[in-house]
């Protein structure tokens, strides 16, 4: 019985995220309109991104501003061993993640040592220092004009079905992005309710306190660092042979905005919040394409005014507002 | 001999560590551009300076502000009068006047709810508003190339060296705007006013100085700063909608190196970085040269928060 209840309690305070999990099963039942399928794929891609963003940022304190050198150095690292050594694509995402990993342990060293601001700065910097790399291995990245010819994800053979993949139908890529989305937000989700999460959340509000708790703190927080790396490195493989094209550009801070718009239109330090504000971050900016340059400038203005109006992300505000509304509304009825 | 990256490439895999020589004349002409450089970093570095130790602000769009003063001088220069003097100082107040104003639109509204999450708060807005800012301006300006006619035709040459004469002007001028902006924040009321809120904020307050009304004037100083050397490089550099990406990083990092609450430690720091860039420029590629100035301000900010020179701020 106890189990039963604290799985309906769990359903309870998880309801939203499974109907939406259910909504995003269907959706390739719904429509075959390839085009809205590629958005849907970006926007899980963006995700992603902006989960393990929000957990290193929102939980963790930890304000990097070079969170898409990390999604870069994943994109490249699979795509280049992928087109060297002949590797499977599949072992493409796990490569990506784990070299994505071991560059963050570089920049690890300041990044723990330091506070606030200067993170932001410091993985600004670090994520320029990727750009140049790229530029300048040129041999190896393809520089300025890109890395074309990333192999696509192999046929998968289940048994019963195979799964192919390809630009005709990416039905098959939808689920792919889908499937790696939903683990990492429920990995991440996993992670910050854990009492790892708590410890992060505790060393965020007080570095001393934490400390004075008998806290490590440098191994909560380079925790925090590997996991959301690796999956801003796996995700950013499966971008690479997605697109099957890499250019040096996703380095720019522009990708980092992405990220940044994304969880504060769904909501700060929920996790969840980066879905939401994603599907509306890719499917704004294509169809306001016919704005052509207004479109950057109505971006930057809205993110201006969310950081004025609702710091903690526009919907998660709304949400917040409306259930105190109700609350105070019920709460005069009796 | 396996490499460690599959296939060979074809050159050695440390091409990048062979060192070609130097004349004594090469290396002269590299520490005056070096310097020549390093002055125009330490004018867009103190804008960035005063800003991040007035207002504990990182001001992300210096590089937009930096832009915003190459249109208007190439405008006023263009459709008002040739006069390059007036082009710089009309540069100037006009970006002093919008950086007021976009204080206190943007930034005004998130200071009043309280310090916390200020700095990143700003520092999301700023990044913002310079996205906002290159855009429009690729809009109401184009993307073409604008030029501006040099305020000084011809070079000097002191032995085999030879030193442009508009790039020595810049550089001049960026010298004595610096000096200028140490003696206002020195000498007069105002400086002293926003000296001292830099340094403590509830003492200055007691003494009666009023933040509110400080805060917006800071950022218009830093702003119209970032502008100057965007009318004194216009007719150095072409003018375009993202043209000031580079001197808004460089601004960044040279503050990173050289710490704040020293104008002579910016200098410094300044031509250091001007001729590092210089130098590594020369001898690999501009990518390396950024890749150094970049690894310098992560090493610097690691085992130095404070700056080389900087005399505040841990």
């Amino acid at each position: 019985m106890k189990s039963l209840s604290s799985l309906k309690s769990l359903i309870a305070k998880n309801l939203a995220f499974i109907i939406l999990f259910v909504l995003g099963l269907l959706i390739p039942q719904i429509t075959s309109d390839q085009y809205i399928l590629h958005l849907l794929i970006l926007s899980f891609i963006l995700a992603t991104l902006g989960a393990s963003w929000d957990m290193l940022a929102g939980y963790g304190g930890l304000f990097s501003f070079g969170h898409q050198a990390f999604y870069a150095i994943g994109g490249y690292a699979s795509a280049i061993i992928c087109i060297n050594y002949g590797a499977s694509p599949w072992l493409g995402l796990l490569i990506g993640g784990v070299f994505a990993s071991l560059a963050s342990l570089i920049i690890s060293y300041p990044v723990l040592k330091l506070r606030g601001p200067y993170i932001a700065l410091i993985t600004l910097a670090f994520s320029l220092v990727v750009f140049e790399l790229i530029i300048i291995f040129r041999d190896l990245t393809g520089g300025p004009s890109g890395l074309w010819g990333i192999p696509e994800f192999t046929s998968l053979d289940l048994g019963i079905a195979k799964i192919t993949f390809g630009y005709a139908d990416r039905t098959s890529y939808y689920y792919l992005a889908y499937v790696l989305m939903i683990i990492s937000i429920v990995l991440l989700k996993i992670f910050v309710e854990s009492k790892y999460g708590l410890r992060l959340r505790i060393i965020k509000e007080s570095e001393e306190v934490a400390e004075t708790l008998g806290i490590d703190t440098v191994k909560y927080k380079l925790m925090a660092v590997l996991i959301s790396t690796f999956i801003a490195g796996y995700i950013g493989a499966f971008y690479a042979h997605y697109i099957q094209l890499l250019s040096p550009e996703v380095t720019w801070v522009s990708t980092m905005l992405d990220i940044v718009l994304a969880t504060m239109l769904g909501g700060f330090v929920t996790i969840y919040g980066a879905v939401v504000g994603s599907v509306a971050t890719i499917f704004l900016k294509e169809y306001l394409r016919v704005l052509e340059q207004w479109r950057l400038v109505i971006f930057g203005g809205v993110l201006i005014l969310i950081v004025i109006a609702a710091p903690n992300g526009l919907i998660k505000e709304v949400i917040v507002r409306v259930s105190s509304l109700r609350k105070r509304i019920s709460g005069k009825k009796p | 001999m396996v490499t460690l990256l599959g296939t060979a490439p074809p050159h050695t895999s440390l091409y990048f560590l062979q060192i070609s020589s130097l004349s004594l004349t090469t290396v002269i002409q590299l520490l005056v551009g070096g310097i020549i450089d390093g002055l125009f970093y330490a004018l867009m570095g103190l804008g960035f300076g005063v800003i991040l130790e007035g207002m504990d602000l990182y001001d992300f769009a210096h590089g937009a502000f930096y832009m915003i003063g190459g249109y208007i001088t190439y405008y006023s220069i263009n459709a008002i009068t040739a006069d390059p003097i007036i082009a710089i100082i009309l540069s100037m107040a006009i970006t002093f006047l919008f950086g007021c104003v976009v204080d206190f639109l943007t930034l005004r509204p998130v200071r009043k709810r309280g310090r916390e999450d200020w700095v990143l708060a700003g520092l999301i807005i700023l990044m913002s508003l310079s996205v906002l800012l290159e855009n429009l301006a690729i809009i109401v300006f184009g993307t073409e190339y604008k030029g501006v006619p040099p305020y000084v035709q011809g070079h000097v040459t002191v032995g085999d060296i030879i030193i442009d004469l508009q790039r020595a002007l810049s550089a001049s001028l960026s010298a004595i705007l610096i000096l200028i902006t140490y003696v206002f924040l020195k000498k007069t009321k105002y400086g002293r006013a926003i000296r001292a809120l830099a340094q403590n904020k509830e003492l200055a307050e007691i003494s009666g100085v009023n933040p509110e009304i400080l805060y917006p004037i800071i950022f218009g100083l830093g702003a119209c700063l970032a502008a100057a050397a965007g009318s004194l490089l216009a007719p150095v550099y072409f003018i375009s909608p993202t043209i000031g990406a580079f001197p808004g990083l460089m601004a960044f990092i040279v503050v990173i190196i050289s710490g704040l609450g020293s104008t002579g430690g910016l200098i410094l720091g300044g031509i250091l970085l001007g001729i590092t860039s210089s130098f590594v420029g020369f001898l690999y590629s501009n990518e390396w040269a950024y890749l150094v100035a970049f690894a310098i301000a992560i090493v610097v900010i690691t085992f130095r928060p404070r700056g080389l020179f900087g005399v505040r701020r841990e």
